[in-house]
């Protein structure tokens, strides 16, 4: 299983704006801090933007986002409601939010015309959930994910859901 | 009713949209930028923007949809009456408002007790048109005049008593313009309360102006401004009165050699020369009445009252004479002058009050005077039974609302043409009647009082035009959804009345009313004096399904 290291070759491809501006390790349990104010805004390619949009959409939940209410998934919802209980049940929960987020975002991938063409190494063509950790201090659900690109990478990195409001 | 949009009134469509232009022109402004579902710049910030590029846009729509009169008139509910005035604004006229209704209430109680009623106090005829009392009313059998207190009158058989309130109608419309007789019901209990209905003929009822009528006007609205030329005579009075009590329907103005131009010829060869100029003003929609109580004294055997240009400034014709407490049916009538149900009079009017003006009316020849401010009338009435020295009756006379108002304007110092003798003159009413069969699709009923509304607005908005054809009502009729006329003689009767300025009556009737057909100079007839109206009491149609 690799882990693949921060792009530095920015030519010929798209950037977003860095979201998790915190994370500075990929795989290891750490709470995330949207600080925009707290230091200078940066950019973000490659599979940092992959991941990053994964995330976004993963941990959107479905129904709020006006104009878009198919976005995002409802597994933040699951998790908050107590649905969730079992490893078993965060397996379940991740299939089905894991299978709207492919879903999403192979159908905005392919709008060419609209939004460019996508390299490959930054287009998602499948995720895995590789092991969970919860850490109850915090109440907060650890879940490592793999996700392999059309390009052949693997990139690992986990991905904290907090259950408390 | 067109609102301020915010941003929870943009619709998904309005944001697909704007969403789309603002990633194609961020994407041609910079490349490089990923704009696609699950960015940061897609959610927070172009996602965004687009709700606010939407309103935008959608404000920007509706802010071009109310520049543009053509397109208000298309869609007029997408603007305030203010800003259709805004752009009219722009040319120095404003949409005519609609006008209340007015005329007044008799109201018969059972008992000698005196009855208050607020003003405000609701009446409402049985299709729901609602009207309100203009002012606080308390009737009296003994009323203090001095304290606005109005008689309780006895009716003439003792079982009831009466008295007349003054009203109008709760919002603007022609639909308000009732007929006499119509039966009322108030909204509040009333003491002793018998029944209610219309005493007079309610008029001065009008619809707001349509954006295409304002239209219209602007040729003349935005004309060269001084009492000189007929555009800019119009334009000068439409400018004074329009957000006045008083509607200019329509504006007819004869002056140097027009046909029926009579005193341009004062000298001793007869001749014409300029100077003097008429202006006919229909001031109305639906023919409009003034009701007055007039004391008439028995002059050898008849009951002789006068009309005196205080009563009825400028007043076309006597509608009708009757006992105070009479109420004429409409329905009795098709169109005459004076109405069936009246007694029957002789008039004869002159010129008066003219020496202290500078109007050069000729006092020997009446018809100089008919109709304006000046003229009043000495009344006759025949055939009544004398009952005592002085008698009250009950006059409607036909009118043109604001004449003397018009009148005042157009002599006013800073208004007046200093080489011009302007005198403003109610137009000659063609009272029209229509009794017509038709015929429709029972798949597809129509209304019959519908299609009379129709007729009549038809008829009341055809103004110093020379003639009324039956082929034009009969278009208003087959768009109101009928299949078939009875274009026959007694399927479709077609009929006008109208007196001349020499006190003469003119029948018209058959397929065309035709002013031309009854021209005459001296009598003020010609199709640009003339107006053609009719009550809706006089438009009669029978539908009939098939």
């Amino acid at each position: 299983m690799t882990v693949v290291a921060t792009t530095t070759s920015y030519a010929g491809r798209t950037v977003d704006i860095e979201l998790m501006q915190s994370v500075q390790t990929l795989e290891s349990p750490q709470r995330m801090e949207l600080s925009f104010s707290a230091q200078a805004t940066r950019i973000v390619t490659g599979a940092q933007k992959l991941i990053q949009r994964y995330a976004l959409l993963f941990l959107s939940t479905i129904g709020t986002v006006r104009f878009d209410m198919a976005q995002g998934t409802s597994l933040i919802a699951s998790v908050i409601s107590g649905a969730v209980q079992t490893t078993g049940g965060v397996n379940i929960a991740f299939a089905d939010a894991n299978q709207r987020v492919l879903q999403q975002l192979v159908e905005e991938d392919q709008q060419e015309d609209l939004f460019g063409e996508l390299p490959d190494d930054e287009t998602l063509v499948n995720a895995v959930l590789i092991s969970t950790d919860i850490d109850y201090a915090q109440a907060t659900l650890f879940m490592r994910i793999l996700l392999t690109t059309a390009a052949g990478d693997n990139i690992v990195f986990v991905l904290p859901v907090t259950a408390t409001r | 009713m067109a609102e301020a949009i915010t941003l929870s009134d943009v619709d998904q469509d309005a944001f697909d949209a704007a969403e789309t232009l603002l990633i194609t022109l961020l994407r041609e402004e910079n490349p490089t930028l990923d704009a696609r579902k699950g960015t940061v710049l897609r959610d927070l910030l172009i996602r965004q923007t687009a709700i606010v590029v939407a309103a935008d846009n959608d404000r920007y729509d509706q802010l071009q949809a109310r520049m543009s009169l053509n397109a208000l008139r298309e869609d007029p509910t997408a603007a305030e009456p203010d800003d259709v005035n805004d752009i009219l604004s722009n040319f120095l006229v404003s949409r005519n408002p609609g006008e209340l209704s007015t005329g007044s209430i008799q109201i018969k109680v059972s008992g000698v007790t005196g009855v208050t009623l607020a003003a405000g106090t609701r009446f409402s005829t049985l299709g729901g048109l609602q009207f309100a009392l203009s002012e606080l009313v308390s009737a009296r059998i003994a009323p203090d005049l001095n304290a606005g207190e109005v008689p309780l009158v006895a009716s003439d058989d003792g079982t009831y008593y009466y008295f007349i309130a003054p009203a109008q109608s709760v919002e603007a419309g022609a639909d308000y313009n009732i007929n006499e007789g119509t039966v009322l019901d108030p909204s509040t209990t009333i003491y002793g309360f018998i029944t209610a209905q219309a005493y007079t003929l309610f008029a001065g009822g009008v619809t707001d102006e349509t954006i295409t009528e304002a239209i219209t006007r602007l040729p003349t609205a935005i004309s060269h401004r001084a009492m000189e030329s007929r555009r800019s005579i119009e334009a000068q009075l439409r400018d004074q009165f329009e957000d006045s009590d008083i509607t200019i329907q329509a504006l007819s103005t004869q002056g140097y050699g027009d046909l029926t131009q009579l005193r341009d010829k004062h000298n001793p060869m007869g001749f014409a020369v300029g100077s003097r100029v008429d202006i006919y003003a229909r001031t109305f929609v639906a023919p409009t009445t003034v009701t007055i109580l007039k004391e008439a004294t028995l002059v050898a055997g008849s009951y002789v009252f006068t009309l005196a240009p205080a009563d009825a400034p400028g007043f076309y014709a006597i509608r009708s004479i009757s006992e105070p407490e009479a109420v004429i049916s409409p329905d009795m009538d098709f169109g005459a002058v004076p109405v069936l149900g009246s007694y029957a009079f002789t008039e004869v009017r002159s010129a008066v009050g003219v020496a202290d003006t500078f109007h050069d009316i000729d006092a020997s020849t009446p018809a100089e005077a008919y109709f304006t401010v000046y003229q009043q009338a000495v009344v006759t009435l025949t055939g009544v039974a004398p009952a005592g020295t002085t008698h009250t009756f009950k006059v409607e006379v036909y009118v043109a609302p604001g004449l003397d108002d018009i009148q005042t304007f157009v002599d006013s110092d800073q208004i007046r043409n200093l080489e011009a003798d302007q005198l403003v003159r109610c137009p000659l009413i063609c009272l029209v009647g229509v009794n017509v069969m038709v015929y429709y699709d029972s798949r597809f009923p129509v209304d019959a009082a519908q299609l009379e509304q129709d007729l009549a607005a038809y008829i009341n908005t055809r103004s110093f035009v020379p003639r009324l054809m039956r082929s034009e009502l009969a278009s208003i009729l087959h768009s109101g959804g009928v299949t078939r006329i009875d274009m026959t003689d007694t399927g479709f009767e077609l009929s006008g009345t109208i007196n001349d300025a020499e006190g003469t009556t003119h029948v018209l009737a058959g397929d065309s009313l035709d002013i031309t057909t009854i021209e005459d100079a001296d009598a003020l007839i010609a199709d640009e004096t003339c107006v053609f109206a009719a009550e809706e009491c006089n438009i009669h149609v029978e539908i009939i399904a098939e």
